[in-house]
C-alpha cells in the first residue's frame, strides 16, 4: 500500500514536468502572442511588456526560470489581467468550479446508481425499458442543448429558477442538473449492465438460498461487486465534468475556472494559463488516484501492487 | 435504525453536502442592486494606466473622474475635476483650474499633483501603457515614453531603492516612478553598443546587445549606467527629464500642458479613462495590487465594493465625491457575461436592465415587436476589409476598385447584421458630422466586371497565368465570429458571380488573425475601427505609412503630407477641407473595402432614466436614476406573460 503510494507521488512529479515541459513549448510556438492587439502595441512598448513576464529572453532561460519560480511556489501575475495573481485566480475559482463538479457527480452517482438497481431487479419490464430510453436520450443530448433547454423550461415558462448567474443557492439547480444529466444517464447503463451480470453469480445465490432479506443482497452483495465498473468510470466521468463544465459555466454564466481557462488558452495569456493547466492535471492525476485506492476496497480480490 | 440510515449513505453525505453548500451560499447572497448591466467580458485590469478595452472603460468611467467627463446625450466634454479651462496660444496651451472640494474617496483632497503624476504615470516608459500614444500630442511625451535620447539631452535617471536587486526584478513596474526611488538628473554625453557575447553576425563579430551603455554627466563628472557590466551603476529607468514634457502644476489647483500643434478633441481626450487620476501613495503601498476593492482609492462617483473575476463588480455610491448629491444610485452591478444570448435571458428575466448588444437572429423580432426598450443608435465604428497593396495581385488598383464595386453593401445590412447598419462608401463614420465624406463607387457589378477584366489584362503582362484553368484566386481572413463568418461568404458569392474570381475563406481564431494582419501575411483581411474620439482624423490617421493601425502596406508621400498639414492646421473650415481631400485619396487608391457603419444594439429597460442612446454607447452612471413604481409594473406584467 505504502510502496503504491509513494511510486503514485513519483509519477504525479514526472507527470506534472512532462505536462509543464509540452504545454511550455506548444504555448511559445502557437502563433501570436500575448501583446498582439488589434491596435498594434508600439515596439518600444511591447519589448518593455515582454521584459515584464521575461518574453525576451532565449526560450531555455524562461523554461528554467519559470520552473524556478513555480518550485518556489511563485506563479506570477497574469498576463491579460495584469491586476491579478495567478493564484487569486484559483482561489476564487476552485470552490466554484468545485462546488459544481462535485454536485453533478455526486449527483449523477446516485440518480445514476439507483435507476440502474431498480432497471435491473425489474430487467425487461416495462419501468425498466422506460427508463432505459430515458437514459440513451440522456447520454445522447449534448450538455449544452439541456441547458438550453432547461433554461427555456424552468427560468422562461416557469420562472423557477433565475436564467444565469451565480450567489445564490437557486443559481445552482439548472447548471448542476444539466451538467450531471449525460453522466447519470451513462452510470445507470453501466449499473444495470453489471448488477445483471452480478445478479447472476454463486455468491448471490447463496446469499438467497441462505435467506438474507432482498434489499439487504441487493445492497451489500450485489451493489458492492456491481460498482466497480461504476467507479472505473468515475476517473474519466470526473475529468468529463471537469472539462464539460467550461460549456456549463459559459452558457449559465458561472464564475468557475472553466471559463478562466478557454480564456487564458485563446487570449495567449501564457501565466495563467500554465497554472491552470498543471491545476487540472493535479485533480485529474489525484481523482484517478482516489478511483484506484477504492478498488481495493470495494473488491478485496483486487491488489494494488 | 441506525442500519436503515448507514444503508443510504452515499445519499445522505449527498444531502448534508448540498445543504452545507446551500447555507454557505445563502449566507453570502448579496442583495440585488439598484440597477444591473452585462458588461460583457470580465475587465482586463482595473488600473487607468493600463487599460484598453470599452468594458473597463465603463467601470473607470464609474469610479474615476477625469479633468472632463461626458455630457450623457451629446458626449460633449464637459468639467470634470477641472471647472474650468482656458485655451491659449492658438489652442496649443491648455490651463486647466481643479475644483476645490474635488476629494479621493479617502476623504483627502486632489491637487493638480495628482494629474501631473497620474499623467507621467501613463506616459512613464515602464508603465507600457496601451494609451500613451494619445498623450504623445503633448511637447516630448513620445520622446519620454519611447526612450528616444539624443546626446546632450537632459536626462533622469531613477535608481531602484535597493540597487543590488537583479535587472530581472528592476524591471517589473512596481518599482518605477516609486517615491523612494532616487532619482538623478544630469546630461546624456554618449551612448555606447555594447556587444552581445552569446549572439554572433553571419561574420563572427558579436551582435549588440538591444540595451546599451549610457555615459551621463552627473555634477560633471561622468558616470555609466548599464543593467550587467562591470563598473557601471544599475538602474531602474533611464528616460528624458520630465521637467523637459510640459505637464505642470502651477500650483495646487492650476494645471498647464502645452501640446506641440492644436488638437482640435483635447478636451474629449481629457474625459477619456486611461487618463483618469490615480492616487499615488495608494499606488505606491500596493503595488499590483492596488486595484482590489480593499485596497483601491477612487475620485469618481462611484466606489469599488466587490469584484469576484468573471462574475460580478459591485459599486457603490462615494460618498466623498464632490458631486454626490447629484448621484442618485446607491448600487450598481456590472456583470461579466460574454455570450449574448445569456444576457438576454438575463435581461429579459429582470436580472439585468442593460445589455450592450442582442444576438443578430433576434433583431427582427425586436423590431417587429416595436419594444420601447430596444433604440439601435449610430456607433462611431466602421466595418471595412483591408486589402493588402503589397501583394503581387492587389497591387493592381483597378482590381482593388472592382473587389469593391462587385458588393451589394445594401443587402449585407440588410440580410445579415441586420440591426440597421448602414451601407459604407467611405471610412469615415457618418456619426461624424463636422466631415465631408469623400464617396468611393458605388455597386456597379457590370462596371467592376469590365475593371476585373482590364486588371487581369494588366497582371498577364505582368506575367501572371489566369485563364479559365486558373482563375485568380484571393484568400480572405477573418476572426472566427458568426457574423463575420456570414458576410465573408456573401461576399465570396459575390466575388465569384459577378468577377469570375476565386475565394478562399480563412477562419481565425483572433491572435493568428491579428499576427497575420500585423505581418501583413494576408491577401483581405476583415476589419473594423471604433474610434476613440468624434473626428474625422480618429479614422483618417489610421492610415498614415507610419500609423501602426495601417496593416495594409500602403503608403502614400502625398497622404502623409496632408495628415501632417491636417495636424498643424488651426483654421476649421481649412482642416476640414484638408481631412475631405485625404479621403477621397484613400478611395481612390483603394487600400481598404468600406463595407457598413455600425450601430449599437443593446436594450436598456424603459424604467432607467438619464440613459440616453448615444454614439459612443457611453452612459455616466452619475445621471442614472430608476423609477420603481415603473420597474415594478413593467417587471410584473412581463414575466406574467
Amino acid at each position: 500500500m505504502m510502496r503504491f503510494v509513494v511510486r503514485r507521488a513519483i509519477w504525479l512529479v514526472l507527470t506534472l514536468w512532462i505536462v509543464f515541459t509540452i504545454s511550455f513549448f506548444l504555448m511559445r510556438n502557437t502563433k501570436g502572442g500575448p501583446f498582439d492587439g488589434e491596435r498594434t502595441v508600439d515596439p518600444v512598448i511591447k519589448k518593455q511588456l515582454e521584459a515584464r513576464y521575461h518574453l525576451d529572453k532565449p526560450l531555455w532561460d524562461q523554461y528554467w526560470l519559470t520552473i524556478g519560480n513555480y518550485l518556489s511556489g511563485d506563479f506570477g501575475y497574469s498576463i491579460k489581467m495584469p491586476d491579478n495573481r495567478v493564484s487569486y485566480f484559483v482561489r476564487e475559482g476552485l470552490p466554484i468550479s468545485a462546488t459544481l463538479g462535485l454536485l453533478s457527480l455526486s449527483l449523477a452517482i446516485v440518480i445514476g446508481v439507483t435507476i440502474g438497481v431498480v432497471a435491473a431487479l425489474r430487467r425487461g419490464g416495462f419501468v425498466d425499458t422506460s427508463l432505459m430510453a430515458v437514459a440513451t436520450i440522456g447520454i445522447a443530448l449534448p450538455n449544452f442543448i439541456l441547458a438550453s433547454l432547461a433554461v427555456l423550461l424552468f427560468a422562461f415558462v416557469w420562472h423557477w429558477f433565475p436564467p444565469a448567474g451565480w450567489g445564490t443557492p437557486e443559481h445552482l439547480i439548472l447548471p448542476v442538473c444539466s451538467l450531471a444529466a449525460p453522466y447519470a444517464a451513462y452510470i445507470a447503463r453501466l449499473t444495470r449492465t453489471s448488477m445483471l451480470e452480478v445478479l447472476g453469480q454463486d455468491y448471490l445465490r447463496t446469499a438467497m438460498a441462505k435467506g438474507l432479506a432482498p434489499s439487504r443482497i441487493v445492497i451489500r452483495h450485489a451493489l458492492r461487486g456491481a460498482l466497480l465498473p461504476v467507479v472505473t468510470y468515475l476517473g474519466p466521468a470526473a475529468a468529463g465534468i471537469l472539462t464539460g463544465s467550461l460549456v456549463i459555466e459559459q452558457t449559465f454564466g458561472i464564475p468557475g475556472l472553466g471559463t478562466h481557462f478557454v480564456k487564458a488558452a485563446i487570449t495567449y495569456d501564457y501565466t495563467l494559463c500554465m497554472g491552470l493547466v498543471l491545476l487540472y492535471t493535479l485533480i485529474l492525476y489525484t481523482l484517478n488516484f482516489l478511483v484506484d485506492l477504492s478498488y481495493s476496497w470495494l473488491d478485496p480480490r483486487v491488489k494494488l501492487e | 435504525m441506525g442500519n436503515t440510515l448507514l444503508r443510504w449513505w452515499p445519499i445522505l453525505i449527498f444531502l448534508v453536502g448540498v445543504g452545507g453548500i446551500w447555507i454557505w451560499l445563502d449566507k453570502n447572497r448579496l442583495p440585488p442592486a439598484d440597477y444591473t448591466i452585462c458588461n460583457n467580458t470580465e475587465v482586463r485590469t482595473l488600473d487607468p494606466a493600463q487599460s484598453e478595452g470599452v468594458p473597463e472603460g465603463r467601470v473607470l468611467w464609474s469610479i474615476f473622474e477625469g479633468l472632463y467627463a461626458h455630457e450623457p446625450r451629446t458626449l460633449e466634454p464637459i468639467p470634470g475635476v477641472a471647472e474650468s479651462c482656458d485655451i491659449l496660444d492658438d489652442g496649443k496651451r491648455y490651463v486647466f483650474h481643479l475644483r476645490n472640494n474635488a476629494r479621493w474617496s479617502d476623504g483627502s483632497l486632489m491637487t493638480a499633483g495628482d494629474f501631473v503624476y497620474s499623467m507621467r504615470r501613463v506616459l512613464h516608459p515602464l508603465t507600457a501603457s496601451p494609451y500613451s500614444h494619445e498623450l504623445w500630442y503633448i511637447v516630448n511625451a513620445d520622446r519620454y515614453t519611447k526612450r528616444e535620447l539624443n546626446v546632450d539631452d537632459k536626462v533622469e535617471i531613477e535608481l531602484s531603492s535597493n540597487e543590488q536587486l537583479p535587472t530581472d526584478k528592476l524591471l517589473l513596474h512596481k518599482t518605477a516612478l516609486h517615491t523612494k526611488n532616487k532619482i538623478l538628473k544630469g546630461i546624456l554625453r554618449e551612448i555606447r553598443k555594447v556587444p552581445d557575447a552569446d549572439k554572433k553576425k553571419p561574420n563572427g563579430t558579436p551582435e549588440d546587445d538591444p540595451i546599451s551603455e549610457y555615459i551621463v554627466e552627473i555634477d560633471g563628472k561622468p558616470v555609466s549606467f548599464h543593467p550587467t557590466k562591470e563598473n557601471s551603476r544599475r538602474y531602474t529607468s533611464l528616460a528624458l527629464d520630465f521637467d523637459l514634457v510640459p505637464i505642470r502644476a502651477l500650483d495646487d489647483h492650476t494645471l498647464e500642458i502645452v501640446l506641440k500643434h492644436p488638437v482640435p478633441y483635447f478636451l474629449e481626450l481629457m474625459a477619456f479613462y486611461p487618463y483618469s487620476p490615480v492616487q499615488r501613495e495608494c499606488v505606491e503601498k500596493y503595488g499590483p495590487d492596488w486595484t482590489r476593492p480593499e485596497n483601491i482609492v477612487c475620485n469618481g462617483p462611484f466606489r469599488l465594493q466587490h469584484h469576484r473575476f468573471r462574475e460580478r463588480i459591485r459599486l457603490v455610491k462615494n460618498e466623498h465625491y464632490w458631486d454626490a448629491a447629484s448621484v442618485k444610485l446607491n448600487t450598481v452591478d456590472f456583470l461579466s457575461i460574454e455570450g449574448t444570448s445569456t444576457a438576454l435571458n438575463l435581461y429579459l428575466t429582470g436580472q439585468a436592465d442593460w445589455i450592450e448588444r442582442v444576438p443578430p437572429t433576434v433583431m427582427t423580432e425586436l423590431k417587429r415587436l416595436k419594444r420601447p426598450d430596444y433604440n439601435p443608435a449610430d456607433y462611431i465604428t466602421t466595418s471595412f476589409y483591408r486589402l493588402n497593396v503589397t501583394d503581387k495581385i492587389l497591387q493592381n488598383k483597378k482590381l482593388r476598385h472592382a473587389l469593391n464595386m462587385a458588393i451589394n453593401k445594401q443587402e449585407i445590412c440588410e440580410t445579415i447584421v441586420r440591426g440597421g447598419q448602414q451601407p459604407a462608401r467611405n471610412l469615415v463614420s457618418t456619426v461624424i458630422d463636422n466631415h465631408d465624406p469623400a464617396l468611393g463607387p458605388a455597386y456597379d457589378p457590370v462596371a467592376a466586371k469590365k475593371l476585373y477584366e482590364e486588371a487581369c489584362d494588366e497582371l498577364r503582362a505582368a506575367g501572371e497565368t489566369i485563364d479559365t484553368e486558373h482563375p485568380l484566386t484571393l484568400r480572405l481572413q477573418f476572426n472566427n465570429h458568426e457574423l463575420h463568418s456570414a458576410v465573408a461568404q456573401f461576399i465570396q458569392a459575390q466575388w465569384q458571380s459577378h468577377l469570375g474570381l476565386r475565394v478562399e475563406l480563412n477562419e481565425l481564431e483572433w491572435g493568428s488573425y491579428l499576427k497575420n494582419m500585423n505581418t501583413l501575411e494576408y491577401q483581405v483581411s476583415r476589419a473594423g475601427w471604433v474610434a476613440d474620439y468624434k473626428d474625422p482624423y480618429a479614422f483618417i490617421g489610421l492610415f498614415a505609412g507610419d500609423s501602426g493601425q495601417n496593416n495594409t502596406g500602403w503608403k502614400n508621400e502625398r497622404y502623409d503630407d496632408l495628415l501632417e498639414k491636417i495636424r498643424n492646421e488651426v483654421d476649421v473650415a481649412k482642416r476640414r477641407a484638408m481631412l475631405h481631400d485625404a479621403e477621397v485619396l484613400l478611395m481612390d487608391e483603394m487600400p481598404i473595402i468600406p463595407l457598413y457603419f455600425d450601430m449599437s444594439t443593446g436594450m436598456s429597460r424603459t424604467y432607467v432614466k438619464g440613459l440616453y442612446p448615444n454614439y459612443h454607447d457611453i452612459h455616466p452612471l452619475k445621471y442614472i436614476s430608476i423609477d420603481q413604481d415603473e420597474k415594478a409594473r413593467v417587471l410584473a406584467e412581463e414575466l406574467r406573460q
